[in-house]
C-alpha cells in the first residue's frame, strides 16, 4: 500500500515515514506545498496523509485543489490546529479524517486501516481469499488454519493481490506500493517476493502474467 | 442620584448657578427697593407738608366751632389758639399728622397724635427721625414763603410696613420661583441626558464577550467621538485577541509536532523486533524531546521578555557561536532540501548583549523559515559582521520573499518581516523574532536583493543603554 505523506517538519515526517514502513506500507514523503501539489493527482497513492502548515501552499488549499480535480484517494489531515472550527473546516473541504498531534502510532495505523478498509469496501480488517486470511491490524497471515511468517516486504506484496484478487496487479504498480518512490528497486526483487510468497504458501496461489505483472484467482487451488 | 452622577451634577451645578446669580441680584434689588421707598415716602411727605403749608396761608384761621371745642379739650393751655385736628384710630390717620405754626412761632393746627411734640428748634427744617410717645417718626420740617413752619410726620413703623410689603410682593415670585427652577432644571437635565441613559442601556445590554462596535447613528455629536474611540478600542482588543489566538495556535504547532516525533519513536521502540531498530528509535526519541525541551524554554523566555521580566537577563553572547548551533540543530532539514548554507563572519566573535534563550530562539526560526521556503538543492547564506559601532545579521535565501502587500505592514508592526512568508507559525515565529529584539536598539528591512534572493537584515547596537529599552524598527 502505498502512503503520500506531506510533512514540513523532518523530525516528524521521518519518525512517521519509518514508523509506517515498519508496518509494510510504502511511503512517499514530500515537505512542501509545491510539490506535495504535483504528486496529490498521481493515482498511485492509496492514501494522503497532509500536514496543513506547509511551505509553499497551505494544506488547505492542497485539499481543496485535489478534490476539485476528482482526486477520490483518501486524505487523512494530521494537524496541530485542534479547534472544532479547524476540524470542521478541514473535514467540509473534503478530508475523510482528522488526525490532532500529537497522536499514537497506533491510533494513526488504525485510522489509516479504517481509511483503506472504507476506501475497498471492507468491513472489518482481515481479508479472505480462499483459505488464506490476512490481518491487516495484527499482521498475522493465515493459510488453510497455520499461521505463516511473513517479511514486511512479502507482506504488502501479499495485501496488495489479495486486496485485488481476480485481477492483474501490474509490476510497476507493485514496486510503487512496497517500495514507494523513494527507494531504487532492484529489477527483481518483486520477483523474489513472490518465489518466497510462493514457496511460504503454496504456488498455484499467484499466476504470473507475463509481460504485465501477477494475479491472485478469487478462489485459489 | 449618586455623588457620580453627571445627571446630579449637573442640576446640582444649574441649581448652584441660579442661586448665586438670583440671590444677590434680590439683595441689590431689595437694598435699591427700599432706597427708592424711602425716597418716594419723603418725597411724599415733603408734597404733603408743602401743600398743607400753602392751604393753611391761604385758609388762615377758617376752621368749624367743633374743631376748636375739640382744641380745648385736648390741646395744652399754650396749645389752647391752634386748631388741633383729631385723628380716627381706625384707618391710616394716626400714622401720620402734622404741625402748623405762624411766622411768630405759634402754633396754629396740629393733628392730635403730633399736637403735643415741642416747637421746632430755630432753623430746622428737612428730614429727620424722632422718637415721640414712644413711636419712632419721619419728620419733615420746611418753612414756605409765607414764613409759615410746617412740621409733618409719618411713622416709621408704618412706613417700614410698606416698604417690606412691597419688597415682598416684588421677592415673591423669586422665593416660589427658585424651586421651581431647580424641578425644571432637574427636568431639562435629565431630558438632555437620555441619549447617554440610551448609551448605557445599549452597553448593559450587550453580552459580556461581544466585541462587534456600538452603533453610532442618531448619537448626540458630544458622545460620538467616545464611541469612536470605543469601537477602535474593540477593533484593536479583538486584533489582540485574534493575535493572541494565532499565538497560541502556533505556540501549540511549535510543542506538538516534536512531541508527536517523539511519542512515534517511542512507540516503534516498544514494538522493535531488534537491538539496532530500539536504538534508532530510542536515540530519535531522545532527540526530539530534546528538540521539545528547548521549544518550551524558548517559549517561556519569549513570555517573559513579553512580559517585561526577563528584561534585566541580559548577557554577553557570541552571535557565531549561537548562529553555529542553530545550523547544528537545523542539519535534518539542511540535508533533507540538499540546501548548500553558508555562516560567514569577518571576526572570529561577534559579541552582543542579549536574551541568550530568546536570541537562539530568533535565530533558529530565521535560519528554520529561511531554509523551508528555499527551493531544494538552493542556497542560503547568513553573515554577521561589524558595521561601524553596529552589528549586522544578514539572512539571504533563494525563496519567493515576502509579498510586497505584505512587506510594509511587516515592517511596520515591529514583527519581523522574514517570518511572514511561513503559513503555520507565523505568529510565534514573529513573537520569538521581535521579542529579543524589543530590548534592543534594532534596525530591520526585508528586500528582495536579486531576482529570487530575498533578504532579511538586522542591526543591533552590541551594547544598548538602559534608556534605549524599546521596539525601534526602521526599514532600511
Amino acid at each position: 500500500m502505498h502512503i503520500l505523506l506531506l510533512e514540513d517538519d523532518i523530525e516528524l515526517g521521518g519518525a512517521i515515514k519509518h514508523a509506517l514502513e515498519q508496518q509494510s506500507y510504502a511511503v512517499t514523503w514530500l515537505t512542501d506545498g509545491r510539490s506535495g501539489a504535483s504528486a496529490l493527482p498521481d493515482a498511485l497513492f492509496d492514501l494522503i496523509l497532509l500536514d496543513l502548515g506547509l511551505p509553499g501552499r497551505d494544506g488547505i488549499d492542497l485539499l481543496l485543489e485535489a478534490r476539485r480535480n476528482g482526486v477520490r484517494t483518501p486524505i487523512l489531515i494530521m494537524t496541530a490546529r485542534d479547534t472544532p472550527e479547524a476540524r470542521i473546516k478541514g473535514l467540509d473541504m473534503g478530508a475523510d479524517d482528522y488526525l490532532v498531534k500529537p497522536f499514537h502510532l497506533g491510533e494513526l495505523a488504525a485510522r489509516i486501516r479504517s481509511l483503506t478498509r472504507r476506501a475497498q469496501g471492507l468491513v472489518d480488517n482481515r481479508i479472505e481469499v480462499g483459505g488464506l486470511v490476512l490481518d491487516l491490524a495484527t499482521t498475522d497471515v493465515v493459510f488453510r488454519g497455520e499461521r505463516i511468517t511473513l517479511t514486511r516486504r512479502e507482506f504488502a506484496v501479499l495485501r496488495i493481490l489479495m486486496e485485488r484478487a481476480g485481477r492483474i496487479v501490474r509490476r510497476e504498480s507493485l514496486e510503487s506500493s512496497v517500495y514507494g518512490f523513494d527507494t531504487v528497486v532492484d529489477r527483481n526483487a518483486i520477483e523474489v517476493h513472490v518465489h518466497w510468497l510462493r514457496r511460504k504458501l503454496s504456488p498455484e496461489l499467484i499466476h504470473t502474467v507475463r509481460g504485465i505483472g501477477y494475479m491472485m484467482p478469487r478462489e485459489p487451488k | 442620584m449618586s455623588s457620580h452622577s453627571l445627571r446630579a451634577r449637573l442640576t446640582w451645578l444649574i441649581i448652584a448657578v441660579q442661586v448665586m446669580v438670583l440671590i444677590p441680584l434680590g439683595a441689590i434689588s431689595y437694598q435699591r427697593e427700599q432706597h427708592e421707598m424711602v425716597k418716594l415716602l419723603d418725597g411724599r411727605l415733603a408734597q404733603a407738608g408743602r401743600t398743607l403749608g400753602t392751604l393753611i396761608a391761604y385758609n388762615k384761621r377758617d376752621y368749624s366751632d367743633a374743631d376748636a371745642e375739640r382744641a380745648v379739650t385736648l390741646a395744652t393751655e399754650a396749645q389752647r389758639a391752634a386748631v388741633v385736628v383729631a385723628v380716627h384710630a381706625k384707618n391710616y390717620e394716626p400714622e401720620v399728622g402734622f404741625q402748623a405754626y405762624d411766622p411768630h412761632g405759634t402754633l396754629i393746627a396740629a393733628t392730635a397724635n403730633l399736637a403735643d411734640l415741642p416747637p421746632p428748634v430755630k432753623g430746622e427744617h428737612g428730614f429727620r427721625d424722632i422718637e415721640h410717645n414712644g413711636s419712632n417718626w419721619r419728620l419733615f420740617t420746611l418753612t414756605n414763603r409765607f414764613n409759615l413752619t410746617i412740621r409733618i410726620g409719618e411713622r416709621a413703623e408704618n412706613r417700614a410696613d410698606i416698604t417690606q410689603g412691597l419688597i415682598l410682593e416684588h421677592s415673591l415670585p423669586l422665593v416660589i420661583g427658585l424651586p421651581l427652577l431647580a424641578l425644571l432644571a432637574g427636568l431639562a437635565v435629565k431630558q438632555g441626558l437620555r441619549p447617554l441613559d440610551k448609551l448605557t442601556k445599549v452597553l448593559a445590554e450587550r453580552a459580556p464577550r461581544s466585541r462587534t462596535p456600538i452603533a453610532i447613528e442618531r448619537t448626540p455629536d458630544e458622545i460620538k467621538p467616545l464611541i469612536v474611540t470605543l469601537n477602535q478600542q474593540l477593533e484593536r482588543l479583538e486584533d489582540v485577541i485574534e493575535r493572541e489566538h494565532r499565538f497560541a495556535g502556533d505556540v501549540a504547532h511549535e510543542l506538538r509536532t516534536p512531541l508527536a516525533a517523539a511519542t512515534i519513536h517511542l512507540e516503534g521502540a516498544l514494538i522493535a523486533k531488534d537491538a539496532g531498530e530500539l536504538e534508532y528509535t530510542l536515540h530519535n526519541a531522545r532527540r526530539n524531546l530534546g528538540r521539545l525541551g528547548r521549544r518550551i524554554e524558548q517559549i517561556l523566555a519569549i513570555a517573559r521578555l513579553e512580559a517585561g521580566a526577563a528584561a534585566e537577563q541580559r548577557t554577553s553572547l557570541d552571535l557565531i557561536t549561537l548562529a553555529t548551533e542553530v545550523v547544528e540543530e537545523l542539519a535534518p532539514l539542511i540535508a533533507e532540501k540538499d540546501i548548500s548554507l553558508s555562516l560567514t563572519h569577518d571576526e572570529p566573535e561577534v559579541r552582543i548583549s542579549g536574551h541568550e534563550v530568546a536570541m537562539t530562539a530568533m535565530f533558529r526560526n530565521l535560519v528554520e523559515n529561511a531554509l523551508r521556503h528555499t527551493p531544494e538543492r538552493s542556497r542560503v547564506d547568513i553573515s554577521v559582521h561589524r558595521h561601524g559601532d553596529t552589528v549586522v545579521i544578514d539572512i539571504c535565501d533563494d525563496g519567493p520573499g515576502i509579498a510586497p502587500e505584505l512587506r510594509e505592514k511587516a515592517l511596520s508592526s515591529a514583527s519581523n518581516a522574514a517570518t511572514i512568508r511561513r503559513s503555520p507559525a507565523t505568529a510565534w515565529v514573529s513573537a520569538s523574532c521581535s521579542a529579543p529584539w524589543s530590548c534592543m536598539r534594532v534596525r530591520s528591512s526585508c528586500s528582495i536583493t536579486s531576482p529570487g534572493r530575498a533578504c532579511w537584515s538586522a542591526s543591533a547596537s552590541p551594547s544598548i543603554p538602559q534608556a534605549a529599552a524599546s521596539a525601534d524598527f526602521v526599514p532600511r
